[in-house]
């Protein structure tokens, strides 16, 4: 790479690569995880389910069907994303290509750029639903208990928090990741 | 019958087969210090399906029904009083149960909505979303 104006391209894509890989396998299990929960959901009985779903929607923003979908989107957006930075990293050795290997990396990541954001509200909607469940299922009145498992109740309490950890890493790295493709950005 | 109809009836009667749960008919025990407290409900249920064909052949099925929630009381298990004694059936008088039956959903949805304090996004956000 001899040209001066892609100095410090090597290193942002070495960068970028890493939290790609990183990033994909995170959303991944994102993905799965939302799967498990919405056929968790499915196997509730109808009266607890109608209102879990209801609580659910109102307190993340979306159903559980709806995130399933998001997180499928977001998981090809990164591989799309990934496959880009592939190839700007292949054609690095000739500057006059890298220009075009830029503008399809731009394609694939500006929609993610454009919603940041919403998308880092939305999830951040859904990490403090998952660690508050533990003080929510305290609250519920006892009469209402009695209409869950003690398996629904072992799941709110201790397995919820750790997967709103699980978010809260996953929007540390998307973080990371939009700081990255802004940087990649400045090059032409 | 048609295969329509013949796959909607089966999901139909899996959504059934769930609701009809003995959970729903005796909810889980609540333990509390001196005493487990079942509570004890009756589910009611009425179904439906039918289906047809017009003229151009082309035909419609589907199903339905309408389920009721009627608590009828509890099952009191006292810790330290053995046998028979330590049991105590507390039925709802009839109008009792009934009241209950129609609120106990209400005051649910009352409870859930409270606690979330929050709505869901608007159509637009989830679009933008669900394109990202």
């Amino acid at each position: 790479m001899a040209e001066k104006k892609y100095e410090g391209l090597l290193e942002l894509l070495e960068g970028f690569q890493k939290t790609c890989s990183s990033l994909t396998a995170g959303i991944r299990e994102f993905s799965q995880g939302t799967k498990a929960s919405r056929d968790e959901m499915k196997s509730r009985s109808f009266l607890m389910r109608s209102f879990a779903q209801k609580d659910f929607e109102s307190n993340t923003g979306m159903s559980l069907d709806e995130w399933v979908e998001f997180s499928e989107r977001l998981l090809s957006r990164f591989e799309n994303i990934s496959a880009a930075v592939q190839r700007i990293d292949e054609v690095k050795s000739d500057p006059s290509r890298i220009p075009f290997a830029l503008n399809e990396f731009r394609d694939a990541s500006s929609s993610f750029l454009e919603r940041y954001n919403l998308i880092i509200e939305a999830l951040d909607r859904f990490a403090i639903y998952m660690l508050d469940m533990p003080k929510k299922t305290e609250s519920i009145p006892k009469p209402f208990r009695g209409f869950m498992s003690e398996e629904d109740r072992r799941r709110m309490v201790e397995e919820a928090p750790k997967a709103g950890e699980g978010i809260k890493k996953l929007m540390t790295e998307l973080k990371t990741a939009k700081e990255q493709i802004t940087d990649l950005y400045r090059f032409p | 019958m048609g295969e329509d109809l013949a796959s909607a009836l089966k999901g139909f009667l899996e959504e059934m087969k769930a609701m009809l749960s003995p959970k729903i008919v005796f909810g889980e025990p609540i333990v509390m210090e001196d005493k487990t407290i079942i509570p004890v409900v009756r589910v009611g249920l009425v179904a439906g399906s039918g289906g047809g064909k017009g003229k151009e052949g082309e035909g419609g099925s589907g199903c339905g029904g309408v389920g009721g929630i009627n608590p009828l009381g509890i099952i009191v298990v006292l810790k330290d009083v053995p046998g028979f004694e330590g049991i105590k059936i507390m039925a709802f008088p009839s109008a009792l149960g009934q009241a209950l039956g129609e609120l106990l959903p209400k005051a649910m949805e009352t409870f859930m909505t409270m606690m979330a304090g929050k709505k869901p996004l608007g159509e637009e956000e989830k679009e933008k979303l669900l394109t990202v």
